[in-house]
């Protein structure tokens, strides 16, 4: 047994959910410069979703089951984004950024408490075991669930650094992200481009939260609240508006996490984010990757 | 001439700030206009108006013969308007190729068009190909107006809106820029050029138009405008001085 191997495992799972969701805080902050609080309940919404379609098939192949809730909890939580930004963030644009950053937390109370009132305060279970199986590398135990969720995770990231650099709605992406009027400028929709902005940051808190959701195999009505945050400390960890340092911010902070419970007591596991959170944000606010007058997206 | 821009009574507000007050202004095809006028006369706000940036509180935008006032940026671009903005504007952690890619956006679907667009502007900004994959905020401020102007070119226009395309460069480079600028409306493009440097404007254009706190004050044939004492005493004469 290779305790420190198994730690790591775990760092990189737990760092790939913060990830995931870290870059759709980064990229709503890049574009809008919003801090959209709303953003860990997306994910909650993710492991709902998922919840509600492994019940319904309950009866099909567990690879099945597990694919489509994957896909519809992300296209769901990806129209959700879709949705909240059109009815909540879009009529306040031009308005300050307080304003927004108060509508957010609205936005964030009204789908804890809308999930709770329609499916109740408790915890519930996640319809599906997945499999204990796995393999040793370097004597530490891995499942293969953890090296499918690491794998799905940084998937989706390449994925998207890909679709940012190399198309032209990315390109479109960073270009807003600099100027949004010179971008307007260009006969490019702006709100279009912004719409699908979080599209995809909530479409990847999604994907986070289903994976999370099987993971763990239990979900609730507040389980965004804290990952939430701590997926905020990553992305301001990293640089907030840096995609980069988002991925980085995550996997770091999953780390520190980790290995810090490990070497102080799990009751110690929350602690660190904050301390992280302060002592970034009083020492070093741009980040670790963060613009230093260059791009953001 | 035919107008192929026809704007009558624009009145551009900003709450309750009028910059621009029932402008009368008309930009044949193929012709070049200048908009003159001290700090504060409302010549940005008109192109932002022009441009769809700004809605504005009255009077009427007739293009290509089709009534356009009040469409958004994005249709204005597909209609053949392109507004180069004061001050560059470019995207500067973008690569100089990635600006230009984002100027044809309207044109994404006509990879031809986007080519053979692309070879035209490079003929026009040779320079810009030397430095096609570095960033755009890397460039010195006369390469980032000619990537300006590129950009602005890249879904072909039918008329072009510049504001102050010789901001803060040298004069040589302002003359190589206004040359460019002669060729690109040799190629039929129509500009409507809005200047500080009012002594190039005027060579370059063959209209302009004088704007005095949101009103048009004077308008006339460049040569004439050139020799008119109120022009000469209040754009030219300093303007001389200054050199
Ligand atoms: N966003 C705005 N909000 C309020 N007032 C504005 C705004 N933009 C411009 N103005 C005002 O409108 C008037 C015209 O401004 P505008 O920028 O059009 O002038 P300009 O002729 O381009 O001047 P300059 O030569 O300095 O660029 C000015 O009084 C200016 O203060
Ligand atoms: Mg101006």
């Amino acid at each position: 047994m290779n305790v420190w191997g198994e730690q790591l495992m775990n760092a990189l799972v737990i760092g790939s959910f913060y990830s995931l969701i870290a870059l759709g805080y980064s990229m709503v902050y890049g574009i809008i410069q919003l801090l959209n609080f709303a953003h860990g309940d997306v994910y909650m919404v993710g492991a709902f979703v998922g919840y509600g379609v492994l019940s319904a098939m309950s009866g099909a192949p567990l690879f099945v089951g597990l694919g489509a809730a994957f896909l519809f909890a992300s296209l769901a939580t990806g129209l959700l984004g879709l949705g909240v930004e059109r009815i909540a963030y879009r009529p306040l644009l031009q308005s300050s950024r307080l304003v927004m950053l108060i509508t957010a937390i609205g936005v964030s109370l009204v789908l804890e408490n809308g999930v709770m009132l329609a499916l109740g305060p408790s915890f519930r279970v996640m319809p599906v075991e997945l499999p204990r199986s796995g393999l040793s590398l370097f004597g530490a135990d891995v499942t293969y669930a953890q090296l499918a969720i690491i794998a799905t995770s940084v998937g989706l990231m390449l994925l998207l650094d890909a679709f940012v650099r190399r198309t032209l709605y990315g390109k479109a992406m960073r270009a807003i992200a600099v100027n949004p009027t010179a971008t307007a400028l260009m006969g490019i929709p702006v709100h279009r481009v912004i719409a699908l902005t979080f599209f995809i940051g909530s479409f990847l808190a999604g994907s986070a939260g289903v994976l999370a959701g099987v993971y763990y195999g239990k979900i609730n009505f507040m389980m965004g609240f804290i990952v939430g945050l701590k997926a905020f400390t990553a992305s301001v960890l990293g640089g907030i508006g840096s995609l980069p340092g988002a991925m980085l911010g995550g996997y770091l902070l999953g780390f520190l996490e980790t290995f810090g419970a490990a070497a102080l007591g799990g009751e110690w596991k929350d602690v660190f984010a904050f301390v992280i959170l302060i002592l970034i944000l009083t020492l070093k606010p741009t980040g670790l990757l963060g613009r230093t007058g260059t791009e953001r997206v | 001439m035919t107008a192929l821009l026809r704007v009558e009574s624009l009145t551009v507000a900003y709450g309750p700030v009028t910059a621009v007050r029932a402008l009368d202004l008309a930009v044949g095809d193929g012709e070049i206009v200048a908009l003159l006028g001290a700090n504060g006369a409302g010549k940005t706000s008109t192109l932002r108006a022009l441009s769809g940036l700004v809605r504005p509180v009255g009077g009427r935008i007739r293009f290509a013969g089709e009534d356009v006032t009040g469409l958004p940026p994005d249709a204005l671009v597909g209609r053949g308007i392109v507004h180069v903005p004061e001050g560059r504007q470019v995207f500067g952690p973008l690569s100089v190729l990635e600006n230009l890619e984002l100027g044809g956006f309207t044109q994404r679907k006509d990879r031809a068009f986007l080519r053979e667009t692309l070879a035209f502007v490079f003929e026009l900004f040779p320079r810009l190909k030397e430095r096609l994959h570095q960033p755009a905020g890397t460039l010195s401020g006369g390469e980032q107006q000619m990537l300006a102007i590129a950009r602005g070119l890249m879904s072909r226009p039918r008329l072009l809106l510049l504001d102050e395309p010789s901001m803060g460069l040298a004069p040589i480079v302002v003359q190589d820029i206004f040359r460019t600028l002669r060729a690109i409306n040799g190629r039929g493009t129509a500009i409507l050029i809005v200047e500080q440097n009012a002594k190039a404007a005027l060579a370059l254009a063959h209209r302009a138009v004088v704007l005095e706190l949101g009103e048009k004050v004077l308008e006339g044939p460049s040569e004439a405008l050139a020799s008119d004492p109120r022009v000469v005493d209040a754009y030219l004469a300093q303007a001389e001085g200054r050199r």
